[in-house]
């Protein structure tokens, strides 16, 4: 524990010489996460929701009480039921079981924003680390295409594409991630020059090492964090997005379930049935929030290791 | 003379997730009026936090766990904390190590000063202006108008310092603390501002507290000056005393690790080892897993502080002994 | 082997400012005007001056860390400032570099061992070899093998500083570039450190280019001074002869600077008036006039040369005779 990263370093400040020959911390890097997340509440209420999310959508055939109904079939006798022990939730439109949609529903959700921030970090990063790294009439062709794609409203983006190539979840995907990649370029590129300037990539320069392995050696490595905790907050954002799509009727098309979708069909009875809309929207509300609450959490996990 | 400020048993603890520690273990020591006291150390032997107590600024998870800090006869551990904000830059100010990161950066030097005077008097513009004028010349400033109408990045980092320094003197303190002040200047800086402290102090009879780990430093305008390692006070005495007879090992092995002239060419006299992690668990001398002259009594208890003549005590077996190896 | 491992040349390093679209004029900083200096083998160079002076650029010029703005570098004989990327990379193993902060120049990430390994490993230096070289390494430097697997923030300046050091000597450079080695570390590591670099530069026959802000270390180390000011050297000698009988009157203002133990009330002399004028806009003539205390007409309008004023001792001042006060 140093005692002179707890008062703001000054240009020129002594490096501390404790006895820093004592054995490695007690707490290994697993440890030490769940050790931050069973100290807040609201952390492990947020993985927990998480965890129990991917696994509905993994095992929605298993656990739905009606899978078929969750795919889509209909059971037009018992439409617009209330709650009740049959159907937990209630059932919609065309008398399918509430729970069953909603778990299904997760599908979506997940499928399609891990696709999107994973195709925009894999196409950001490395545009974003060459902006930054060599700066220059490079930096500034990327840039000023970043700025761009940033402009565009994605949801005017959508609708370009879908008059084109027709609704349906794949194109909301597609329109999505041209939106968003620009956005890890400009963090990619942020993080990368400041790290350019530090002292160990200048060590690196004068022992030999080409630009190529610097980059992927030393400079990204060192932006992963600021990645994964944009990426995480972003995946709760782009559940938000796709639903959006879906309600508007550009993502997903009936009768797949999508929480967004169920929301749309929900409005017409809302005086009827209020568990059409509710429960849709309550879903996609705790499953954001459980995203947005992880990113911070993470930033915790990441950060005191520096202060160890 | 009567004392201006008495520390006297001070600790202070830091809470932190992997224990407690101790960062000042039982430090006393007494500045007159008028003197400049040197607060001599390396990195992490808690001065920079001894002078943050004094002002009651210690950041969480640190508090101060024992002790007394008696500034004109008062404790000011015991006063409110609006009583203590009376004094902070009024009776007592602080002069910080990086001028640049202390002064606010959107507002112009002469509003700042203005902001302290509005704080701690209720002098009206006029008499304000002409005060900040008077203090800025005092500072050795060229160019005061300029200056009073420069932001802090516009000035040069020995500006600043002077800036920081006539903040600290606008409302006439009587004492200052002065956290490595010079430490991130150039030498020739460091040269004026310890010059100018120097004259200060003779001209206005304010007191001044000065942390450094430069022993030239110290050797230059401090008239008194205490040792400190790990926490602890292991030497005090008047400067050149200390510097030129030091007594404790501690002093010796600093002074001795020194590159003067005489040197040159020799190896340099390095002292073993490094500072303990945890001060507080020690049971004898700090400083007795890397003194050279250690013998078997100082790792059974702490040794108090003796006198090897009134002016100049040191924390250390050996004086008691007489057989100090000076 | 001849005897002048580096040789430079009328080095000038302008830094750009950015803007000055509409004036048409850039405005730049002046960093290195026109320095010729030489660094003889198996001899510590002691570069000594204040921020802004332009040692930290000089020294990474040498090592080709910067392009120079114009003027040429020889290294052992060979221009390498005409030199290819792919030639100046494998002269990159002659000259090497250790830095002020040790912690920053660690990448945070990689284990001691992976940091060590990076310079055997892009100089080619077969695998089965590696594990030898380092240990060999760590061994001379005073550290051990249980530090290899640790983290640069999980271990202390002093030993941070060894690695650095240890990192430098892997590829057997003739050339060590020491950049304020000793500023950020305390008194008692930086005598440990100081008396390391002394011991393995006798060692391995090692050149230093050593520089610092702090006159008693570099007095301690150094063969030869360079006192530079504003971008231009202003005296080069002998150590003996520089700190004993400095000839510019900035040098001789330093000396008197320094605070030292022992000398108790120097702070009522007099010091050096003024600030470091801006690099950008220097001052015409002798860049030191401003400040000078015996500066004259003359000095603001002509800058003086580097010219032998003593035995083998250098100086830029027109008045190098003068007492000062």
């Amino acid at each position: 524990m140093s005692l002179s990263k707890l008062f703001l370093g000054k240009s020129a400040e002594k490096l501390p010489d404790g006895d820093f020959d004592s054995p490695p911390p007690d707490r290994s890097g697993w440890q030490h996460t769940l050790y931050v997340i069973q100290r807040d509440v609201l952390a492990l209420f947020s993985v927990g929701w998480i965890l129990f999310i991917i696994f509905c959508a993994v095992f929605a055939p298993i656990i739905s009480p009606y899978p078929e109904q969750g795919q889509g079939r209909n059971n037009a006798d018992d439409r617009l039921l209330e709650p009740s022990t049959t159907y937990l939730l209630g059932t919609d439109n065309l008398g399918r079981d509430m729970v069953s949609r909603l778990i299904y529903g997760t599908r979506p959700a997940i499928m399609a924003s891990l696709i999107v921030v994973s195709a925009a970090v894999m196409i950001g990063t490395p545009l974003g680390a060459i902006a930054g790294y060599y700066g220059g009439w490079l930096d500034e062709l990327i840039m000023r295409t970043t700025d761009l794609f940033l402009a565009f409203p994605s949801l005017l983006l959508a609708m370009a594409i879908v008059s084109l190539a027709g609704p349906s979840l794949i194109n909301a995907v597609i329109a999505l991630v041209v939106s968003w990649w620009p956005w890890y370029t400009r963090l990619v590129r942020s993080t990368t020059r400041s790290l350019r300037e530090q002292y160990f990539v200048e060590a690196a320069r004068s022992i030999g090492v080409s630009d190529a392995v610097i980059i992927r050696r030393h400079i990204l490595p060192n932006t992963i964090t600021p990645i994964i905790v944009q990426a995480t907050i972003d995946i709760g954002t782009v559940i938000l997005a796709t639903t959006s799509l879906a309600f508007l009727g550009l993502g997903t098309q009936p009768p797949n379930a999508d929480w967004g979708l169920m929301i749309e069909e929900g409005r017409q009875f809302l005086r009827q049935a209020w568990w059409y809309s509710m429960f849709p929207g309550i879903a996609i509300f705790l499953t954001v929030l459980a995203f947005n609450l992880v990113g911070d959490t993470l930033r915790d996990i990441f950060d005191p290791k520096q202060y160890r | 003379m009567s004392a201006l400020l008495e520390v006297e048993n001070l600790h202070i603890a830091f809470d932190t997730p992997r224990g407690t520690l101790q960062v000042v273990n039982d430090v006393s020591f007494s500045i007159a009026a008028g003197e400049i006291f040197g607060l001599v150390g390396e990195s992490g032997c808690g001065k920079s936090v001894t002078c943050l107590s004094i002002l009651r600024l210690i950041p969480k998870p640190g508090a101060i766990t024992k002790g007394q800090i008696k500034f004109q006869g008062d404790d000011l551990l015991k006063k409110s904390n609006r009583a203590m904000r009376r004094i902070r830059g009024n009776d007592i100010a602080m002069i910080f190590q990086d001028p640049f990161t202390s002064l606010n950066p959107v507002f112009k030097v002469g509003q700042q000063l203005l902001n302290v005077l509005k704080q701690h008097t209720d002098l009206n513009k006029q008499a304000a202006t002409a005060r900040i004028l008077d203090v800025l010349d005092s500072v050795g400033l060229p160019d005061i108008e300029r200056v009073i109408k420069s932001y802090p990045h516009e000035l040069s980092g020995g500006q600043q310092q002077r800036v920081m320094i006539a903040m600290a003197l606008i409302s006439e303190p009587r004492l200052i603390v002065a956290d490595e002040p010079t430490t991130a200047l150039d030498v020739t800086i460091q040269a004026q501002i310890l010059h100018l402290l120097r004259e200060l102090c003779d001209a206005h009879g304010i007191s001044v507290l000065l942390i450094t780990h430069d022993l030239g430093v110290v050797s230059e305008v401090c008239d008194r000056s205490a040792v400190l390692y790990a926490g602890k006070v292991v030497e005090t005495a008047p400067t050149q005393v200390l510097l030129a007879n030091p007594q404790h090992p501690y002093t010796q092995g600093l002074l001795a690790a020194l590159p003067i002239s005489s040197k040159r060419g020799t190896q340099l006299q390095a002292i073993e080892g490094t500072v303990p992690a945890n001060p507080g668990s020690i049971k004898g001398c700090v400083f007795a897993s890397r003194c050279p002259q250690v013998h078997e009594r100082c790792y059974d208890a702490q040794p108090a502080h003796y006198a090897v003549n009134p002016e100049h005590q040191t924390a250390c077996y050996l004086v008691e002994e007489g057989v100090s190896d000076a | 082997m001849p005897n002048t491992l580096i040789q430079v040349e009328n080095l000038v390093k302008h830094f750009p400012l950015p803007g000055g679209w509409l004036t048409g004029q850039r405005r730049v900083v002046q960093a290195l005007e026109n320095v010729s200096i030489d660094i003889q083998r198996g001899e510590v160079l002691g570069l000594v001056g204040e921020s802004g002076c332009g040692k930290t650029t000089l020294g990474r010029c040498i090592l080709h860390l910067e392009q120079p703005t114009s003027g040429h570098i020889h290294f052992d004989g060979v221009d390498i400032t005409a030199l290819s990327k792919r030639e100046l990379r494998a002269k990159r193993r002659d000259m090497q570099i250790v830095f002020q902060n040790p912690l920053a120049s660690l990448s945070p990430r990689r284990t001691i061992k992976q940091s060590l390994i990076e310079p055997l490993q892009t100089h080619g230096f077969p695998q089965d070899e590696w594990m030898t070289r380092i240990n060999t390494i760590m061994g001379r430097v005073g550290l051990g093998a249980q530090h290899l697997s640790r983290y640069p923030h999980e271990l202390s300046g002093g030993q941070l500083q060894r690695i650095s050091v240890a990192r430098a000597l892997l590829l057997a450079p003739q050339l060590l570039v020491l950049d304020e080695p000793t500023s950020a570390l305390d008194v008692s590591i930086q005598a440990q450190i100081i008396n390391l670099l002394d011991e393995l530069r006798h060692d391995m026959g090692l050149t230093y280019l050593f520089i610092s802000h702090d006159l008693s270390v570099i007095e301690h180390l150094s063969d030869r001074i360079g006192v530079m000011y504003l971008g231009k050297l202003v005296e080069l000698g002998k150590t003996e002869d520089v700190i004993n009988r400095p000839t510019h009157p900035y040098t001789k203002a330093l000396l008197q600077a320094v605070p030292r133990v022992g000398e108790q009330g120097k702070a009522s002399h007099e010091p050096l008036e003024g600030n470091v004028p801006s690099p950008i806009n220097p001052p015409t003539g002798c860049r030191f006039h401003t400040r000078c205390p015996i500066a004259e007409l003359l000095c603001r309008e002509t800058e003086p040369l580097l010219e032998v004023k003593a035995t083998d001792q250098w100086s830029a001042c027109h008045f190098a005779d003068k007492e000062t006060v």
